[in-house]
C-alpha cells in the first residue's frame, strides 16, 4: 500500500498548523444553511449559441440514431461488420463470446448489445488482447455490452466526440475500464465497472461530460476526472477503490488544468481496497482509503454525497508539490483553486488514517478525533465551504462562506449533438487539390505525375471522367511511377477536386 | 524506395517548364506544394486535416482531428530564398557546413548519424532531429530551448559545435555575395539597407515551414480509404495506440507528438556521459534527462533514433519501451520516469506490427527540390563528408 | 477544283504548286491501277508516293514520316481526314490533299485499317536532319507540356492517344502546331484529342519556344 499523496505533509503541517489553528480566537457561533434553498451555483460553463434550460435537459448527445443496422451473431466479427459498414450504421451484437479487439475509425457507429434473459454480448480478451474497443470516430455509442479479461482498456475513445457509453458491465480489464480521451461532448452511464488496475471511469482530456449512474468498485480509482472540463459526477455508487472519486491535474500532459468539475450526489463508500496501481503509475500514490481526492483541479464543487467509511479521509485537496509519483510542469498551476464543499453526509472517515493525517490533527489540536473527513495541505485560494461544523476537518479552517447552496442551476454539460463542418464542395475541391494532388502535380511541369495543364486538355470537358479516374487510375505512361488510387475520398469530393483541378489557372 | 524515386524524376524534371537557365538565380513566384496562394500573396498550408477539429484546438487526438496551429503566410520569395541559404555552405564559418548537412532531405533531414558532425568535425551532441512538420511545433532543440524556428536558427548557426559561424561573418559574406543582395532586395522590398541577421531567419523559417508530410498512408486511411494500411500495419497501429503499448498517449496523432517534455530513461551509446535534457531549460530536476517528445512522421527514414543516436533501428527502440520501466537508467540517478514508461511484455509480434505502422508514417511528396547551385557558388551540400 | 482556285489566288506559292501538280499526277497513276487492291502493302503503295517507300516522309512534299507511328493514330487521322474533320480549313492545303488522297484511295474503315496497320508496322525512321535549339529550354519544356502525353522520348503513347513525334520533320510539326494553335485543327467535336492537343497548343509562349521543343525531339532516337 501506498501513503504517497501525503509523503512530506508532516514537514508541511506542523507549520501550517501553528499558523492557522494557535491564531484563532474563540469558538464561533454554528451558522446552518440549507442546501435545499438559497442561491445556486450556475457552473463555469456557457455554452455559445446554445439555450439551455433546465426543464429541456440533454440526455443524449450522439444524434439521431442511424436507420442502417447490421447484426453480428455468436462466432462472427464485430470488427468485420464495423469494416463493411458505412458510416452511421448500429451493430447489433448478439448474445455469445467475442474474442476480439474492435476499433471505429469512422463516424456514426453504434455498437449496442443484445441482452437476452440476461445474456450479454461478452467481448473476452483472455488476458491476450490490449483493448476491447478503441474508437476515434464522432457519435461513437457502445451499450449493453459485457466487457472482461483485457490487458489494456475497455474502451478507449481517441478525439472522438459526442459519445455515449452506457450500460456496460466491464470487469477485470486492465488499466482502464471506461476512458474517453480528448473528446467533447460525452455521456458514460449505468456502467458496471470493477477490478480496474488503475481507474475504473477515466475521463482524460475531455471536455462536457457527464458521468452518471455508474457503480464503480474493486478498482485502484473509482471515476478520474483529469485535466478536463465541465465535468459533471453525479449519482454514483463508488466502493471499495483504493480512491473515490478524483480530480486531477496530471502534469506533463498537453493539456493543462482541470476546471469546473461537480461531484454530487454519489455514495462514496468504503474505499479502502489496497492500491494495486502499477508501480510509477499515478493512482498507486493514492493513499488506499481515500473518498474523493483533489488535486490542483479547479473549481471541484462537491455536494450532496454519502461519503462514509473511507479510513484515510472522506475528501483530500491536495496540489503537486505534496503527492508523489508527480512530475513537474511549468505550464500547470498546481493548486487546487476555488474547491467548493457544500453539504455532504459524511460518517465514519479517516478512522484509520495515515500517520501524517493524525499529525495534521494533532497541529490543529484535534486531539483524540477518532474520525477524519476533510484533508486539505498545500494552498487552495478562493476555497469554500457551507456548515463546516458538521465535518472533522484539518486544513479548512481558511475556507470562506460559499455564496451558494446547491448546484440545482446546472443541469449538465452536456451539448446539442455537434453536427459535422459543413464542407462547400468546392471547397473541399480546392483543399484536397492543394493538399493532396499538388504532391505529384505541378501546374505546367513535368514532377511526379504530369502537369496538371495536360490533365486539364485530357479532361476539359469532363471532370466526371477524372473523377472516376483517380479512384482508379490505370497506368498509362511508362516513364511515370503510377498513381496511388485516391478513393478514400468520397465521390463528391472526388468530382469536386476533379472541376477544381480543371480550372485552375497557376 | 519510392523517395529515390521522387528524387530521380525531380532531378530529371528539373526546375519546372519554364524555369531559369541553370547560371541564373530567380526566385520562385509560386508557392510550394500544397500551399495555396492568396490574394495577398502569401502561402497558406491547405490540408484535409483543416475539415476536422480538435479538443481546445491543441490538435490531439485520433485519427480525424485536426492539427495544432502552425506556421504559414510567408511569400514565395521568402520560402525560396530560404531554400538557397538552407542549402548554401556559405552560413556556417568556414564554408563547410550547410543546414543541409546535419538536416539532409535525402535522410529525412536528419544526417544519419548517432549525432552530428559539426564544424572542424566537432561532435555536435545530439541528434539532428528531423525538420518534417516542424511548421507545426512551438518548441525547437531536443531540450526545447528556443520557442520559435528564428530563435533556433542562431542556435545552429552560431554553436561552435555546429555551424561555428558568427553574426558579423554571417552578414559580411551574405552582403558581399550580389547575388544574395539582389534576392534579399527581392524579397524583403520594403527594407531598405543592408541584409540583416532576422531576414536571413526569417527566410529559413519560412522555407522549413513548407516541409510538410501529412500525405502517409496512414493520412489516407485517416480520411477514410480502409485499405490504405495492410493488415499489419493496422494491427501495430491497433497495438500503438493501446493503452498497453501506450505509444499514442505521447506520439499522438495527428502530429505523432503532443510536444511535451519526458522523462523516458533511454541509454547512452558506450562511453556518452548521460545527458540531463531539458532539466537545466525548466529548471526542474523532476525533468533531469527529459526531451521533447519527437514526430514519428517520415521516422522510418530517420535512423538512428533517440537523442543520442542510441537505438539503429525502430525495432530497437520499440524493444527497449518492453523492456519495462528504467531497464536503462544507471541506478543512481533518481530519475522521474514519465508515468506512462511501463512494462508493457508485448509479444515479438506485437513489437514488429508496430514497426510496421511506423512505416506507414512516410510520406515526402511535398520533397523540395535541391537547388543545383547556391548564390555563393559553393558546392551545396548535403550530408558532411 | 476548290483547291486550284485557292493555288491560283497565291501566286507566291510556286514550289507548292509543283509539288501539288506533281502529286495529283501520282494519286491520278496510283489511283488507276491499284486502288481495288485490298491488302496493306498494296495500299501502301498508294501513300509512299509522297510519304516514301520506307514511309519516312518527304518535307518537300509536306508528307510527315509515318512509319511506325501508332495504328490508332493513324487509322483515326485517315477517317478524319475522310469524314472532313481535318484538312477542310482553306489554310490547311496539304491537309485538304491528303484529305482528297483518302478520299480517293481508301474505300472503307477497312481498307484504312490495313494500311494504318501496314505502317505502323514499318521500321520507326529518324529525322536525317537535326533541329537548331536550345536543348535545355526544349527539354524543360517538352516534359512539362508534351511528354506527359507524347513520352518522356516523344516515343508517342496509344493509351493517352498521343502519336509519336521523333521522326517526324521540323516544318510538319510546326504546320500542325499552328493548326492547333489557331483553330484549324482539332476543332470537331467529335475529334477530341484533337482538342485536347488544341488546348494545349495555346500553353506555350513562344514560336522559339517550338523550337527549342523541337530541337529536344529532333535529339530523340538519334545514337547519342
Amino acid at each position: 500500500m501506498k501513503k504517497g499523496v501525503i509523503v512530506g505533509l508532516l514537514v508541511a503541517a506542523v507549520s501550517f498548523g501553528a499558523g492557522t489553528y494557535f491564531g484563532r480566537g474563540s469558538k464561533q457561533d454554528l451558522t446552518i444553511s440549507s442546501s435545499t434553498q438559497g442561491a445556486s451555483y450556475s457552473g463555469g460553463f456557457k455554452p455559445e449559441g446554445v439555450a439551455t434550460t433546465p426543464g429541456a435537459a440533454i440526455r443524449s448527445v450522439a444524434g439521431p440514431a442511424p436507420a442502417n443496422v447490421v447484426v453480428v451473431k455468436d462466432g462472427e466479427s464485430i470488427q468485420a461488420a464495423i469494416k463493411a459498414s458505412p458510416p452511421g450504421t448500429i451493430v447489433r451484437v448478439m448474445p455469445g463470446t467475442y474474442h476480439e479487439t474492435v476499433y471505429i475509425d469512422k463516424d456514426d457507429i453504434r455498437i449496442i448489445g443484445v441482452i437476452e434473459a440476461g445474456r450479454r454480448a461478452v467481448l473476452d480478451g483472455r488476458k491476450q488482447l490490449n483493448d476491447a474497443i478503441l474508437y476515434s470516430g464522432n457519435n461513437f455509442v457502445a451499450e449493453n455490452l459485457e466487457i472482461r479479461n483485457y490487458k489494456g482498456n475497455g474502451i478507449m475513445g481517441q478525439a472522438g466526440n459526442n459519445f455515449e457509453i452506457r450500460n456496460n458491465l466491464i470487469a477485470d480489464s486492465g488499466v482502464y475500464g471506461i476512458f474517453p480521451q480528448l473528446g467533447k461532448n460525452g455521456i458514460v452511464e449505468h456502467n458496471v465497472v470493477s477490478g480496474i488496475a488503475d481507474a475504473a471511469i477515466y475521463i482524460g482530456m475531455s471536455d462536457n461530460i457527464l458521468v452518471a449512474h455508474n457503480d464503480v468498485f474493486d478498482s485502484v480509482a473509482g471515476i478520474e476526472i483529469e485535466n478536463s472540463r465541465h465535468a459533471i459526477v453525479e449519482h454514483n455508487y463508488v466502493h471499495n477503490n483504493s480512491g473515490g472519486l478524483l480530480a486531477f491535474v496530471t502534469p506533463g500532459l498537453p493539456i493543462k488544468d482541470t476546471v469546473d468539475v461537480i461531484f454530487r450526489n454519489n455514495f462514496v463508500v468504503g474505499n479502502n481496497h489496497p492500491n494495486f496501481g502499477a508501480p510509477g503509475s499515478t493512482v498507486s500514490g493514492i493513499p488506499a482509503g481515500t473518498g474523493i481526492l483533489v488535486m490542483a483541479a479547479d473549481d471541484v464543487v462537491i455536494e450532496g454525497n454519502v461519503i462514509s467509511e473511507n479510513k484515510v479521509a472522506g475528501l483530500i485537496i491536495t496540489d503537486h508539490a505534496h503527492a508523489q509519483n508527480i512530475t513537474a510542469d511549468p505550464e500547470s498551476e498546481p493548486n487546487s483553486d476555488r474547491v467548493k464543499i457544500l453539504d455532504n453526509v459524511m460518517l465514519r472517515n479517516g478512522y484509520d488514517t495515515i500517520t501524517e493525517a493524525k499529525a495534521l490533527l494533532l497541529a490543529e489540536g484535534k486531539v483524540g478525533a477518532k474520525n477524519l473527513d476533510i484533508v486539505r495541505v498545500g494552498p487552495s485560494p478562493g476555497s469554500c465551504i457551507i456548515n463546516r461544523h458538521q465535518y472533522v476537518t484539518v486544513g479548512v479552517s481558511d475556507f470562506s462562506e460559499c455564496e451558494f447552496t446547491n448546484t440545482a442551476a446546472t443541469v449538465n454539460y452536456l451539448l446539442p449533438p455537434v453536427p459535422p463542418r459543413e464542407i462547400k464542395p468546392g471547397e473541399r475541391g480546392k483543399v484536397v487539390y492543394l493538399g493532396i494532388c499538388t504532391g505529384c502535380h505541378t501546374y505546367n511541369g513535368r514532377m511526379i505525375g504530369p502537369p496538371v495543364q495536360v490533365i486539364q486538355a485530357l479532361y476539359m470537358d469532363n471532370p466526371q471522367g477524372l473523377a472516376d479516374f483517380i479512384a482508379r487510375p490505370v497506368k498509362k505512361r511508362p516513364d511515370y511511377p503510377e498513381m496511388p488510387p485516391q478513393d478514400y475520398l468520397d465521390p463528391e469530393t472526388r468530382l469536386a477536386v476533379a472541376q477544381y483541378m480543371l480550372q485552375v489557372t497557376n | 524506395m519510392m523517395r529515390a524515386l521522387v528524387l530521380l524524376i525531380a532531378a530529371a524534371g528539373t526546375a519546372g517548364a519554364t524555369g531559369p537557365a541553370p547560371t541564373d538565380f530567380t526566385l520562385n513566384t509560386s508557392c510550394p506544394p500544397g500551399f495555396e496562394k492568396t490574394t495577398a500573396g502569401v502561402c497558406e498550408l491547405r490540408t484535409l486535416y483543416q475539415f476536422y477539429d480538435s479538443l481546445e484546438n491543441r490538435g490531439l487526438g485520433g485519427t480525424r482531428t485536426a492539427l495544432p496551429p502552425h506556421r504559414d503566410g510567408f511569400t514565395p520569395q521568402q520560402i525560396d530564398l530560404g531554400r538557397y541559404l538552407f542549402f548554401d555552405p556559405v552560413l556556417s564559418g568556414d564554408g563547410s557546413l550547410s543546414c543541409a548537412s546535419c538536416h539532409d532531405p535525402a535522410r529525412g533531414f536528419s544526417d544519419g548519424r548517432p549525432t552530428s558532425i559539426g564544424i572542424h568535425d566537432e561532435d555536435a551532441g545530439r541528434a539532428a532531429p528531423t525538420l518534417w512538420n516542424v511548421a507545426f511545433l512551438k518548441r525547437f532543440f531536443w531540450d526545447a530551448r528556443a520557442s520559435s524556428l528564428e530563435a533556433q536558427a542562431p542556435g545552429s548557426l552560431y554553436s561552435r559545435r555546429e555551424m561555428g559561424n558568427t553574426p558579423k561573418q554571417l552578414l559580411a559574406s551574405l552582403n558581399g555575395n550580389a547575388v544574395y543582395r539582389r534576392l534579399f532586395q527581392e524579397t524583403f522590398p520594403s527594407d531598405r539597407g543592408p541584409i540583416t541577421e532576422q531576414q536571413v531567419f526569417t527566410a529559413l523559417a519560412a522555407f522549413q515551414t513548407s516541409l510538410v508530410s501529412l500525405n502517409s498512408r496512414y493520412d489516407r486511411y485517416v480520411h477514410g480509404h480502409d485499405a490504405a494500411l495492410s493488415e499489419r500495419e493496422i494491427e501495430g497501429l491497433n497495438v500503438f495506440r493501446s493503452f498497453v503499448a501506450r505509444c499514442s498517449e505521447c506520439h499522438t496523432p495527428p502530429l505523432f507528438t503532443n510536444e511535451q517534455i519526458a522523462v523516458i530513461g533511454m541509454p547512452e551509446p558506450d562511453g556518452r556521459p548521460f545527458d540531463i535534457g531539458a532539466e537545466p531549460i525548466l529548471g526542474s530536476p523532476k525533468l533531469k534527462g527529459g526531451f521533447k517528445v519527437p514526430t514519428l512522421r517520415n521516422i522510418a527514414r530517420t535512423a538512428p533514433y533517440s537523442h543520442s543516436g542510441a537505438f539503429a533501428d525502430l525495432h530497437g527502440v520499440v524493444e527497449f519501451y518492453n523492456k519495462g520501466r528504467g531497464n536503462a537508467v544507471p541506478k543512481d540517478l533518481g530519475l522521474y520516469l514519465h508515468w506512462h514508461i511501463s512494462d508493457p511484455k508485448l509479444t515479438e509480434a506485437e513489437v514488429d506490427r508496430i514497426v510496421d505502422f511506423l512505416g506507414a508514417l512516410t510520406d515526402e511528396t511535398f520533397l523540395p527540390q535541391q537547388p543545383a547551385r547556391v548564390p555563393s557558388g559553393l558546392t551545396p551540400i548535403k550530408r558532411g563528408k | 477544283m476548290r483547291i486550284s482556285n485557292e493555288r491560283a489566288a497565291a501566286p507566291g506559292r510556286r514550289s507548292r504548286r509543283i509539288a501539288f501538280t506533281a502529286w495529283l499526277g501520282t494519286v491520278l497513276l496510283i489511283y488507276g491501277s491499284g486502288c481495288f487492291a485490298a491488302d496493306g502493302d498494296k495500299l501502301f503503295a498508294q501513300c509512299a508516293a509522297c510519304h516514301g517507300t520506307r514511309g519516312e516522309g518527304n518535307a518537300t512534299f509536306n508528307a510527315p514520316a509515318i512509319a511506325g507511328q501508332d495504328a490508332a493514330y493513324l487509322e483515326r487521322q485517315l477517317r478524319n481526314f475522310r469524314n472532313r474533320r481535318r484538312g477542310v480549313d482553306k489554310s490547311d492545303v496539304p491537309g485538304a490533299q491528303m484529305q482528297a488522297a483518302a478520299l480517293a484511295t481508301l474505300a472503307d474503315d477497312a481498307a484504312i485499317a490495313k494500311v494504318a496497320s501496314y505502317a505502323a508496322n514499318l521500321p520507326k525512321t529518324i529525322n536525317a536532319s537535326p533541329a537548331p535549339g536550345n536543348l535545355h529550354n526544349g527539354n524543360n519544356l517538352y516534359q512539362g507540356k508534351c511528354g506527359a502525353c507524347h513520352g518522356g522520348a516523344a516515343e508517342g503513347n496509344p493509351a493517352l492517344n498521343a502519336p509519336r513525334l521523333a521522326g517526324l520533320d521540323a516544318p510538319y510539326i510546326k504546320r500542325q502546331f499552328a493548326h492547333f494553335r489557331n483553330g484549324v485543327r482539332g476543332t470537331d467535336p467529335q475529334d477530341t484529342p484533337g482538342r485536347q492537343m488544341a488546348m494545349m497548343a495555346k500553353t506555350l509562349p513562344s514560336e522559339r519556344d517550338l523550337d527549342d521543343i523541337i530541337a529536344f525531339i529532333h535529339r530523340q532516337g538519334r545514337p547519342k
